[in-house]
């Protein structure tokens, strides 16, 4: 592998390499737009749902935030919209972290069916506030441009 | 030889089948793993490991260890040198095969 090489063949590698780093970089924007649309979908059916759907939604929750973790973890190449997007403590965990704590108290107060007009409407806004700052993460990797 | 060709401003520090494709893959990315890297450019860890010293050496590649757990994780970056030779680098390889009258000059 210690040949020589022409200029053409080390062009060639380069752009072979970007586009390896391109690909992996893809992915993670993927998964985190996996993850907000299901973060978003999770917290309607915790927030909307009949009880029976509460319960049933939080099953594929956790192995789809394990697989979600288990792909950050593992990721080998991390540009820098991902390495903003993963930050532990960083703008996106923080805004993750804030809407999801919001979401707690609104599971209990925001019940759908109850006296108050606009319950079902912030419930179903804090719903998708919760996938925002994942969906936002993965736009913003899959469109910095590589 | 008057060393005014463009191939001799080739840096032999990167122009290296291993090294170029570690910088390369650095310069895409942010930060790499050893083992991407290692699975990317499809090497054993003590060739790897010998490159990524040369490299380290020249100031062109930080490497970062730790542990995730119990597990030991090499992560790396390029220097701002690093980044600036490898740019160097490119454009010369750029000139080359374009044969610019820059070349003959």
């Amino acid at each position: 592998m210690e040949d020589e090489f022409t200029a053409e063949e080390a062009l060639r590698r380069i752009g072979d390499f970007e586009r390896r780093v391109r690909r992996s970089a893809g992915k993670a924007g993927l998964v985190h737009l996996l993850a907000g649309a299901a973060t978003a979908a999770y917290r309607a059916a915790v927030l909307l749902g009949p009880r029976r759907l509460q319960f049933s939604a939080a099953i594929p929750r956790g192995p789809l935030v394990g697989m979600s973790a288990r792909h950050h973890g593992r990721l080998g190449a991390r540009d820098r919209a991902i390495a903003w997007a993963t930050r532990a403590g960083g703008v996106v965990h923080l805004a993750y972290l804030g809407m999801t704590t919001a979401a707690l108290p609104a599971a209990v107060f925001l019940r759908p069916g109850e006296p108050g007009g606009g319950r079902t409407a912030s419930a179903a806004a804090l719903a998708a506030a919760t996938g925002l700052p994942l969906l936002y993460a993965g736009g913003r990797i899959l469109r910095t441009p590589r | 030889m008057s060393g005014s060709h463009p191939r001799h401003e080739l840096d032999d520090v990167i122009h290296a089948p291993v090294r170029l494709s570690i910088m390369a893959a650095l310069a895409a990315a942010e930060k790499a793993e050893f083992r991407f890297l290692r699975d990317t450019i499809e090497v054993s860890d003590s060739l790897l490991s010998k490159h990524i010293l040369t490299l380290e050496e020249a100031g062109y590649v930080e490497v970062e260890k730790s542990f995730v757990g119990k597990r030991p994780r090499t992560r790396l970056s390029l220097t701002d040198s690093g980044r600036r030779a490898f740019d160097t680098y490119v454009s010369v390889l750029q000139r080359l095969m374009t044969g610019s009258p820059h070349d003959r000059d």
